[in-house]
């Protein structure tokens, strides 16, 4: 009631406000009569508040919008190229023959400096190894054994349980055998450096034969474009026919970079197979029941969005005139 | 269609016992069915990629031994 | 493994091939033959009777493997350089690659390098020459 009342009062006052002052003010517009005698100082104040703006945009532009790089080309390294991986399109699992040839690779040429410790023989099983094979290949390592009754550690052979061994005792042991370089640890290192798959194969397919004229390469450090800084300690090891593959694939520098690349991708994502195949399960799944969903909301909302309200003018001569109780106030 | 959907309601839905039974094991029929479908299409479009598919090589080599 | 596993196993190796056969003597077969006895020649001998062929492929192609598979990347990566999209990063490193060596000449060093258009040329031919290489890898 009290609000009622107050909103009635307001609405009046407003309108005798506007029809008091209706006649006074007098908005700035393109009318050229003398009481508009400013004009001058509006044409000056509009333009100078242009330059104004024009200015701070150009100023802040300058400031920080200019394209600025953080490193010169060298030191961020030349971006890999995209390659076009099977095993990275939506619907492709890994090839598991290719992981096979991949983790040859690894044993062969990469794991008398690089670790791989986060990957256990028994991963290998129903990957790309039958049990036998994960087991002779386990049993040819050494592992420590738990305390013996008199706390003396002795040694056993491994088993499937057990975690691929690293070739260097510590890191330090690893500095010491490589230039004062470690190694690094390569069961995560496709989804550790920008650029992934394409950067490992690039890099490893990359060494030029000579670097390029004026290019000064630390002693010791050899020239790959692709390694940010462009000095990397670790020499080519790649070279044609060093690898012999049991399924008689040529084993060319190419092919055993992208057989150990995908083989490593796989270490960094053993479950990328099944997380694929789960995902458009859920997909499938869920844009179903999505659907579902939005007929149902649409069907319990059609009440609403198809209601239609009547709006009888109280104010209208006949209504007023005739049931002054019965007027609709909406 | 109405006829369809009222024989529907009275054996499935009337008796909420009888709603709910047939919810779960429509629930579990319709995994079973997908899984199997879901599966199969997957194995489908990744022929010859998975270990299953290669494993025979290895496996009779090791039958020899 | 007994003898027989042995033989076996030299069996199964000895006829994965497929390729057609030549003309040459068989050693290994021969030898294994003439150090079994009596009963394991007729079988040796069965098997060699397969396994000649294979064997003499296995030694021609073992003669072959010992030839290096040849790598394309750098084939087509070269090709992919003459191509009218990557000629003028080419054109660009060669002419630094010569005003570097000639400074060198000059003043015993450089003053520049030509890492920068080492880089543009690269990264055309790599993108050029990739997909035809993935097509040909297996």
């Amino acid at each position: 009631m009290l609000a009622r009342s107050s909103l009635r009062a307001s609405r009046a006052l407003g309108a005798t406000k506007t029809s008091a002052t209706r006649t006074a003010t007098r908005n700035a517009s393109t009318q050229s009569s003398s009481e508009s005698a400013g004009s001058w100082k509006n044409a000056a104040l509009a333009s100078s508040s242009t330059a104004l703006a024009i200015g701070s945009v150009a100023w802040y532009y300058y400031q920080y919008g200019r394209p600025m790089h953080a490193m010169t080309p060298a030191e961020e390294g030349l971006h890999a190229t995209q390659y076009p991986w099977e095993h990275e399109k939506f619907t492709k699992t890994f090839d598991h023959a290719a992981l096979r040839r991949g983790f040859q690779v690894y044993r062969e040429v990469c794991a008398s400096c690089h670790s791989l410790s986060r990957i256990p023989y028994r991963s290998l099983v129903g990957n790309f190894m039958t049990v036998d094979e994960a087991k002779a290949l386990a049993e040819e390592n050494e592992y420590d054994t738990e305390p013996n009754d008199e706390g003396e550690i002795e040694k056993r052979p491994g088993k499937l349980s057990d975690y691929i061994p690293a070739p260097y005792k510590n890191d330090e042991a690893a500095r010491a055998a490589n230039n004062g370089a470690l190694p690094p640890d390569l069961s995560l290192m496709v989804k550790a450096r920008h650029g992934g798959c394409n950067y490992i194969f690039s890099l490893l397919t990359g060494y030029p034969d000579e670097p390029p004229a004026g290019a000064v390469v630390q002693s010791g450090l050899n020239f790959n474009p692709y390694f940010p800084g462009t000095g990397i300690a670790m020499a080519r090891v790649l070279y044609d026919g060093l690898v012999e593959y049991e399924d008689g694939t040529p084993a060319t520098t190419s092919q055993m970079a992208k057989d150990v690349v995908e083989f490593l991708n796989w270490s960094a994502e053993p479950e990328m197979d099944d997380r694929k195949r789960m995902g458009w399960k859920v997909i499938a799944v869920g844009s179903v029941l999505f659907a579902i969903s939005v007929w149902v909301k649409r069907y319990k909302w059609a009440n609403i969005k198809t209601r239609k309200m009547l709006y009888n003018n109280p104010y209208a001569q006949q209504n007023a005139t005739k049931h002054p109780g019965s007027v609709h106030r909406r | 269609m109405a006829g369809v959907l009222s024989g529907i309601y009275s054996t499935f839905v009337r008796r909420n016992y009888v709603f709910l039974s047939t919810i779960f094991v429509g629930a579990f029929a319709t995994q079973i069915a997908f899984n199997t479908g879901a599966n199969a299409i997957w194995d489908s479009i990744n022929r010859g990629r998975q270990w299953k598919d290669i494993k025979h090589k290895y496996m009779e080599a090791e039958d020899d031994e | 493994m007994g003898w027989y596993d042995y033989l076996s196993d030299l069996g199964a190796a000895l006829t994965i091939q497929s390729v057609a056969a030549e003309q040459a003597a068989d050693p290994p077969a021969e030898d294994e033959s003439s150090s079994e006895g009596d009963e394991k020649d007729d079988s040796e001998e069965a098997e060699s009777g397969d396994g000649e062929d294979a064997a003499e492929e296995e030694e021609e192609e073992e003669e072959e493997e010992e030839e290096e598979p040849e790598d394309i990347k750098d084939k087509l990566e070269e090709e992919c350089m003459k191509t009218p999209a990557c000629a003028p990063a080419k054109h660009h490193y060669d002419e630094c690659a010569e005003r570097v060596q000639g400074q060198i000449d000059e003043n015993g060093k450089a003053d520049e390098d030509c890492v920068e258009e080492f880089f543009h040329l690269m990264h055309c031919a790599t993108q050029c020459a990739a997909p035809k290489l993935f097509r040909q890898l297996r």
